[in-house]
């Protein structure tokens, strides 16, 4: 029979240990799945790890892990600040779409400008956008005591259903686009590719550049600090001068503005226009609840979760292409990975260890 | 360095050997393939040319593909693995079609149902799906017992359009009072709700369903109802409405689609604009990219009225939009003004925007 027994050190070593332990997992189980879903196994395994080196040009494989990464990981370290403190914002996808929708309500209010002055004043519409649709479940929560984990989802198909309907309805541009979308933005205030036909544009850089800031905040400042006492005990929140209805507050304030601010650089990079829903959300903001937990709700590990996991669904959209495997092959191991670093994070904390029957230990201990 | 080594390396290893003598043509789908309708008759035109080509050919499909900045990604995909020729099988491509090509110039795009084509390695094709409306517009005009006729629309594009105004004149040509109610779902493919459209035009008191979407669900609705008729749109559905189905127009790319693989074959690709209706030339030669497939829960005397009036559209003895034609507003339209036959395609058909004389409300604007 096996017990758990808690860990008196939690040591880096530990950490790294059950990170291998998961990443071993999830290679095995990806490589049944390729196994079973494709018919040139071989090839499919290979491609999958190479694919970047593969393609006719390796800047536009890397510009879409890269492009990936970017909103994935800025995302996810929003949402990371809340997990430590549990507060439990799923909603993302639905701060991405307000994000995305206060952004083109902006340029609107700036009167559809093309100079480059308007930029930042789009974006910073999109943070307020994404905040103030996060403020929502928050303050559900606050006043009403609601549970955030449902409202705070709730207010996703809201969002989506809001952008379609701005779409279709009073921000309608061409009817003739063959999908319900509003009119293009100025192509002059769009972020440029770096590289043509590639995915790496200076929109990038901006979701790196909160990326980084976001982590500085969490990992050396009084604030992140105030945040991670929160984790353990509402006492301890006190102690630190911060009241759980804060926490809450603050949460939310954070993932908010890091998913609006997604929202609204991928509608001035990637589309330019917003567009119903289901063609327009790309489920960023799912993925990166994923994203965070394989992360360990820390800014390095999110990071090189963001990269891994756009690496394997790049790597999947490539095999697709060139050996017709479906890509759910990516969403299988997606998930696969989340339950390999869940479950063997639970080796961090606690040991396993053999012991005789429970019959005989409850004796034993009596 | 490095990466330039790996990279060397991993062509040498596979990329030569496994895919060096074959053409490769890629497919990009909106729906799934089993939608049973538009998505799904692409796919018979992707078979078509594996049959033809054999073992010349490789081809690949991606389906399920959203309109959005996801089409960029997935054609720039099938253009990075070495495709040859790829087919972009919805008008919401367009533009990402167009900006991918201008990537890749030397591989051959085929654009369904578009209009741009901003390089030279870009070739759009439709078929003149509004030939069967014509025969449709027959039908219910025929049929219809209440005189409302309900028409499920998806976007308000020239294709869709075209269709809706053929419909109109032929139907009121033959029944003046039957009345169409158009409704605008905004997607092409969306089950649950082409079939809620179909409910709502039954509950109405509608009798007839017409639809440009593309699944089967408002067939099996007009099923569930005795004395309520649905046409088939992009594949036959007949098998979806044993008393309810009265003719389905048939999308068939085969004869085309293989024409364009042998080109790049031959190496005589070129750039083109291919519109076909029943037949190739609209004068009644070759195989067309529209057909219309069981006639059925009709008088004897009515399948034979309106095989002859396909015959006539086959052959170019009539045209689906004769003069006069009024638009909504009782204005002629400007190709009838002086001796004109006819709508034209350049100007009028390619860019129709306005519903003809009959329909009631307006386009979605």
């Amino acid at each position: 029979m096996f017990t758990l027994e808690p860990r008196p050190d939690i040591t880096l070593w530990t950490s790294l240990r059950s990170s291998a332990i998961a990443l071993a997992i999830t290679a095995c189980i990806s490589l049944l799945v390729l196994l079973v879903m494709s018919d040139r196994p071989a090839d499919a395994i290979w491609q999958m790890l190479t694919f970047p080196w593969q393609g006719r040009r390796i800047e536009v494989q890397f510009g879409l892990v890269f492009q990936q990464t970017a909103y994935l990981s800025v995302i996810a370290i929003g949402l990371a600040v809340g997990f430590k403190a549990n507060v439990w914002n799923i909603g993302a996808e639905g701060q991405f779409a307000l994000g995305s929708i206060a952004a083109y309500a902006g340029y609107l209010a700036l009167g559809s400008p093309d100079g480059l002055w308007a930029l930042p004043f789009i974006l910073l519409a999109g943070v307020i956008g994404g905040c103030l649709w996060a403020l929502i479940p928050a303050a559900l929560r606050i006043t009403c005591n609601t549970n955030e984990l449902l409202t705070s989802l709730m207010m996703v198909y809201i969002g989506s259903h809001i952008l379609t309907y701005l779409c279709i309805g009073p921000w309608k541009g061409d009817p003739k686009a063959g999908q319900a979308e509003t009119y293009p933005m100025a192509d002059s205030i769009r972020p440029e590719a770096f590289i043509s036909g590639t995915e790496l544009h200076s929109g990038l850089l901006i979701l790196f550049a909160a990326f980084t800031l976001l982590a500085i905040i969490l990992l050396f400042t009084l604030l992140g600090y105030r945040l991670r006492v929160a984790q353990h005990t509402p006492r301890a929140e006190r102690f630190a001068g911060f009241s759980p209805d804060n926490t809450v507050w603050l949460s939310f304030l954070i993932s908010g503005a890091m998913a609006g601010l997604a929202g609204a650089v991928y509608l001035t990079a990637e589309t330019g226009k917003l567009i119903q829903a289901e063609n327009y959300l790309e489920n960023f903001g799912f993925a990166a609840i994923v994203i965070a937990f394989l992360g360990r709700l820390h800014p390095i590990g999110i990071l090189l979760a963001a990269f891994m996991i756009s690496y394997v669904n790049v790597g999947a959209s490539y095999i697709q292409a060139s050996l017709g495997v479906d890509d759910s092959v990516a969403d299988l191991i997606e998930v696969t990975a989340l339950f390999a670093f869940l479950s063997t994070a639970m080796l961090d904390q606690y040991r396993i260890k053999l012991t005789s029957s429970p019959a005989v230990k409850k004796q034993a201990t009596s | 360095m490095k990466k330039l080594l790996l990279a060397t390396a991993a062509t040498l290893l596979l990329g030569g050997a496994a895919h060096a003598d074959k053409t490769k043509v890629g497919f990009i789908y909106v729906g799934p393939v089993g939608d049973l309708g538009w998505t799904y008759r692409h796919d018979i035109g992707r078979l078509a040319i594996e049959k033809e080509f054999g073992d010349k050919v490789e081809t690949t499909f991606i389906e399920n593909v959203p309109e959005g900045a996801e089409a960029v990604k997935q054609i720039t995909q099938l253009a990075e693995t070495g495709h040859d020729l790829i087919f972009t099988t919805s008008f919401g491509f367009m533009d990402a079609t167009n900006e991918v090509a201008k990537q890749y110039p030397d591989v051959k795009f085929e654009h369904a149902t578009g209009f741009k084509r901003e390089s030279d390695n870009v070739s759009t094709f439709s078929a003149r799906f509004y030939e069967g409306r014509v025969v449709q517009g027959l039908l219910a005009a025929k049929m219809t017992k209440t005189n409302k006729i309900g028409y499920i629309a998806s976007f308000p594009i020239p294709e869709v359009v075209r269709g809706i105004n053929a419909f109109q004149m032929e139907l009121a040509k033959h029944n003046p009072d039957a009345k169409v109610d158009v409704k605008w779902v905004f997607t092409w493919f969306d089950p649950a709700k082409e079939a809620e459209a179909a409910q709502a035009f039954i509950d109405a008191g509608a009798d007839i369903i017409v639809q440009h979407t593309d699944s089967p669900a408002a067939m099996t609705i007009a099923e569930k109802h005795p004395g309520v008729y649905a046409f088939g749109q992009a594949s036959n559905m007949s098998r979806f409405g044993e008393t309810s189905h009265l003719v389905s127009i048939v999308d068939n790319w085969d004869s085309y689609y293989i024409d364009r693989v042998a080109a790049v074959l031959d190496g005589t690709w070129a750039q083109t604009d291919t519109w076909w209706g029943l037949s190739k030339d609209g004068a009644g030669n070759g195989v067309g990219m529209v057909e219309l497939a069981s006639y059925g829960n009709l008088p004897e005397d009515l399948v034979a009225e309106a095989k002859a009036l396909q015959e006539s559209l086959r052959s170019g003895e009539r045209h689906s939009f004769p003069c006069p034609v009024y638009k909504q507003d009782d204005t002629l339209a400007e190709d009838c003004a002086g001796d004109g036959k006819h709508l034209t395609d350049f100007p009028t058909l390619v860019s129709m925007d306005w519903y003809v004389k009959g329909i009631e409300g307006s386009l979605p604007k």
